[in-house]
């Protein structure tokens, strides 16, 4: 059987600053058709370089093609014109689909436009032929009103609508090989479940090929047949996916797999403490609709909703939800750095909105915050050493040296050389990056560090480390902690409690062992079951919630769950559920658990199993 | 000693930083050229007193035995009216045409700059009021702007230089103010907050560097056209004033003979296009190597 898709000794160089480094050398690739091969790998392994390289739109130079094939039925790609490709490769047999849909889709015109034009491209198709194709597309791809979507523009689309349109581009041109480059990294996991189960449908009726390149392991092993492990531009391990898994040759694919599957850490040593650090009441963040030429007024993002919560000293709250969910306003907003619209933060016995900004400015001291994207939350033209000393250049007085003491003393705390004082932050890696932002962070000895995503945005080995490192530091310093975060591991990792939040409002919290072990709101269910592991075979066995979140603008009447939620009751639709304590200290807020109800356990069973059979 | 170890151990990732900028420079060989062009210009303007031929004939001295003479030997660049040598005149016009022109556009930086940051940072009704006041100075044609007030105050270098720096700042302000808001939704901004960090440090500290590549930019681009400007205006007798050695006062006496003498006219106007493609040039490069898109690695 001749093969579909093989790339050979492929070698890229890339030219820099400081050499000519390799930045690719595959050995073999090989993909049959109709089958989904996965490459996993961390950023700068040289995933993308190898998509763009098929492509042939690899930038040449930096680039630099030294040897090698890419065959892709029994053509070299790498020998053909670029007018050929343009001609009749590029979108006609091989499509991409990139990670940010917004920047493949043009945003001056309509959807409709767009994928027609790209029909009669390739298509001899009358105007109306194309339009009814068009349509046709859409509805293949499961995205609701066609005739409607096609009149949007892209930017009136939601993130996971827009990444379906992509897809019905890519199949409407009649693709066979469609390379998906991260296609869902910046999408919610229940929206992310329901684009690669839409993904998974098509290929098999399309009977299409798909190369899927991510830095997830966990997702990849979901979705793909055969993976193959890039690290540092070479394929250290490829195979069937469950035979990687099960049997994994090479460290690196080891310490990935251990990265994943890490347990929670022992939280039995930490003590309970009943003193009060922060106590949130009532809490509201709206942001006005600004319209220029009406007064109406009234219009407002609810983007935090009347939320209480409590943390104690020494804990750690993991705060729980998908984008546009409100967990950084509402972090924000605690931090004084929204206005807030109502309620009270109290911390350590001060009320932060009714004190004055001299002794605002010393409250700050002692919270301290670090940021998801360490590449943008230190200022490049600053050194390390300056960007650890902001903070305490404004709130203490030290001369020079115990200055630079100090700063040295921080980022040996942080596990990081004395010399990268003198050095900017571009010379550091992701990791390396967050590392400083902690030391920043603790530069005033805060009570309350948040930290806001610490991990999403480095690469998976950094990740564990970092979290060790936050741990240990914790320990070691008093700290309290609140955690943001959309990757469940990490929360359940690091954290004692933890609080889910959905539309501007908390659905449920409790301690985090009892909230993974049993979750009782239907939000919270589809959620956990949502996010790819590697347990998880197919992409079949991920839950997915139908329909998008509704817009913050006028969010739902009644529970705000109730449109997309799989038990949706009439009383749902017309009253807000109130928080209720389940059981010990576990609380929700849904009406299926009412009190007559609570008795019977079978309830939440009946959840749960029923969602697994939908599923 | 450690302050001193300390201001070493500042300087090593800066010249790293320089080493890295120099190498991108090379990769584009007509900003090389531009470079090497503009640093002669400015070795030129520095060294001219010491270097001219005749240095003498910088100011008003006239030796009517050699009136227009075309260019030879003794005078590569032709004589003028009253015998003086074109060579030295005009390569002592850089001098001033460059001194006019970095001190100008300097003092337009000192305005604009920080009031651009001010404005794109604190936002509400301060940056109104400066975005308007700069609307009003940009609703003037800057040449035109430039002579009113030169006429206000009456033709002389200086006060050509503060009238260009007058009607500059505009344009850093808006250009300024422009990076400040989209870099005040920047992490480490939110995080100065957080910290506490005053806002006159956030605006000086954090704002300002970060705004400086397309400053520069900016402002290696407008060196030419100020230089242009500083030329117009002394063609138009509202700049510098008889013997000094300017361009554009040269080029304007030249008129009168310009039909027998075109050595006298041209070579100031040389000059002055050969200036102003290279601050051009040398703009066009430093947008291409400051730009942060290219710049990720």
């Amino acid at each position: 059987m001749k093969t579909y898709f093989e790339v050979k000794n492929l070698k890229i160089n890339n030219q820099t600053f400081e050499g000519v480094p390799t930045v690719l050398d595959i050995d073999h690739i090989e993909i049959q058709r109709g089958k989904t091969y996965g490459i996993v790998g961390e950023s700068g392994s040289g995933k993308t370089v190898l998509a763009l390289s098929i492509l042939g739109l690899l930038q040449c130079p930096p680039g630099e093609i030294e040897s090698g094939e890419i065959v892709f039925e029994g053509e070299n790609l790498l020998k053909t014109s670029n007018r050929y490709m343009e001609q009749s490769i590029r979108g006609k047999k091989i499509a991409m689909i990139f990670q940010d849909p917004m920047s493949t889709l043009n945003p001056v015109f309509t959807v409709g436009y767009q994928i027609i034009q790209v029909i009669r491209k390739n298509q001899r198709l009358s105007e109306k032929g194309a339009y009814k194709k068009a349509v046709e597309m859409i509805k293949t791809v499961k995205l609701p009103d066609a005739e409607d979507i096609m009149k949007k523009y892209p930017h009136q689309l939601s993130g996971g609508q827009r990444q379906r349109v992509i897809i019905a581009m890519a199949l409407a041109c009649g693709a066979e090989l469609i390379i998906a480059d991260e296609p869902t990294r910046n999408l919610d996991v229940t929206i992310q479940a329901s684009i690669l189960k839409t993904l998974k449908e098509l290929q098999k009726k399309f009977h299409v090929t798909i190369l899927f390149i991510a830095n997830n392991l966990s997702l990849v092993s979901t979705f793909c047949d055969e993976l193959a492990i890039l690290y540092k531009g070479k394929i250290i391990e490829h195979g069937r996916v469950r035979d990687v898994l099960r049997n994994p040759q090479h460290d690196y694919t080891k310490l990935l797999i251990r990265s994943i599957t890490k347990d929670t850490l022992s939280k039995d040593k930490r003590k309970e403490s009943k003193e009060v650090l922060l106590e949130v009441k009532e809490l509201k963040k709206y942001f006005p609709v600004k319209k220029k030429f009406s007064k109406k007024e009234g219009v407002w993002v609810k983007a935090v909703d009347e939320v209480d919560l409590t943390i104690h000293k020494g804990e750690v709250v993991g705060i729980v939800g998908e984008s546009g969910c409100g967990k950084s306003t509402l972090v924000n907003t605690i931090l004084n750095l929204h206005q807030p619209t109502g309620g009270q933060v109290i911390f350590d016995g001060n009320n932060m909105f009714t004190l004055k900004k001299n002794e605002l400015r010393k409250v700050r001291k002692d919270i301290q915050i670090v940021f998801q994207d360490p590449y943008w939350s230190l200022n490049p033209r600053w050194l390390v050493k300056d960007i650890v000393a902001e903070p305490i250049k404004v709130h203490r007085n030290l001369d020079e040296k115990s200055l630079l003491k100090r700063i040295e003393e921080l980022l040996e705390m942080v596990g990081l050389p004395k010399e990268a004082a003198f050095k900017y932050p571009h010379e550091f890696s992701g990791g390396q990056r967050q590392r400083i932002a902690i030391a920043r962070s603790l530069a005033v000895n805060p009570k309350l560090v948040v930290l806001d995503e610490p991990t999403s945005s480095i690469d998976v080995l950094s990740q564990a480390q970092i979290l060790d490192l936050l741990d240990d530091l914790r320990e070691r310093l008093e700290l309290t902690n609140i955690l943001i975060s959309h990757d469940l591991s990490v929360v359940n990792y690091m954290s004692d409690r933890i609080i889910i939040m959905y539309l501007g409002k908390i659905v449920e919290y409790g301690r985090s062992v009892e909230v993974f072990k049993n979750p009782l709101h239907p939000y919270t269910q589809a959620l956990f079951n949502s996010i790819p592991d590697i347990e998880k075979e197919g992409v079949e066995s991920l839950a997915t919630i139908e329909g998008n979140v509704p817009s913050a603008i006028n969010p739902p009447l009644g529970c705000r769950f109730h449109t997309r939620c799989p038990k949706v009751m009439e009383i749902c639709k017309e009253q807000l559920p109130e928080m209720k304590c389940i059981e010990n200290d576990h609380y929700a807020a849904c009406f299926l658990l009412t009190k007559e109800e609570l008795g019977k356990k079978e309830v939440y069973l009946d959840i749960n199993k029923s969602h697994k059979d939908k599923s | 000693m450690l302050s001193k170890l300390v201001s070493i151990e500042t300087l090593k990732p800066k010249l790293k930083e320089m080493r890295f900028l120099l190498y991108l420079l090379q990769k584009n060989k007509l900003t090389k050229l531009a470079l090497y062009v503009a640093v002669g210009l400015f070795l030129v303007a520095l060294l001219a007193p010491f270097i001219v031929p005749y240095a003498s004939h910088i100011r008003d001295e006239a030796n009517p035995s050699n009136k227009l003479l075309p260019p030879s030997k003794e005078f590569f660049f032709g004589t003028d009216e009253l015998g003086r040598d074109v060579f030295s005149r005009v390569l002592y016009g850089t001098r001033i045409s460059l001194n006019t022109a970095v001190l100008s556009v300097g003092l337009a930086l000192l305005i604009g700059v920080p009031l651009g940051a001010i404005a794109g940072t604190i936002g509400g009704w301060i940056d109104e009021v400066i975005m308007r006041i700069t609307d009003i100075f940009l609703s003037f044609p800057p040449l035109l702007l430039a002579i009113a007030i030169v006429s206000v105050m009456g033709p002389s270098l200086q006060n050509t230089m503060l009238a260009i720096a007058l009607s500059w700042w505009p344009w850093y302000t808006r250009l300024v103010r422009g990076q400040a808001i989209s870099l005040k939704e920047r992490k480490f901004i939110q995080a100065a907050e957080a910290i506490g960090t005053s806002s006159y440090k956030i605006i000086f500290g954090h704002i300002v560097p970060n705004t400086i590549s397309p400053v520069i930019v900016q402002a290696s681009m407008d060196m030419g056209g100020v230089i242009l400007t500083i030329a117009s205006l002394s063609f138009l007798g509202l700049g510098a004033k008889a013997p000094t050695p300017e361009w554009g006062l040269m080029i304007s006496t030249s008129r009168n003979y310009f039909l027998n003498a075109w050595w006298y006219s041209v070579f100031p106007g040389l000059a002055i296009f050969v200036t102003v493609l290279v601050f051009n040039l040398l703009g066009d490069g430093f947008r291409e190597i400051l730009d942060p898109k290219t710049r990720k690695n």
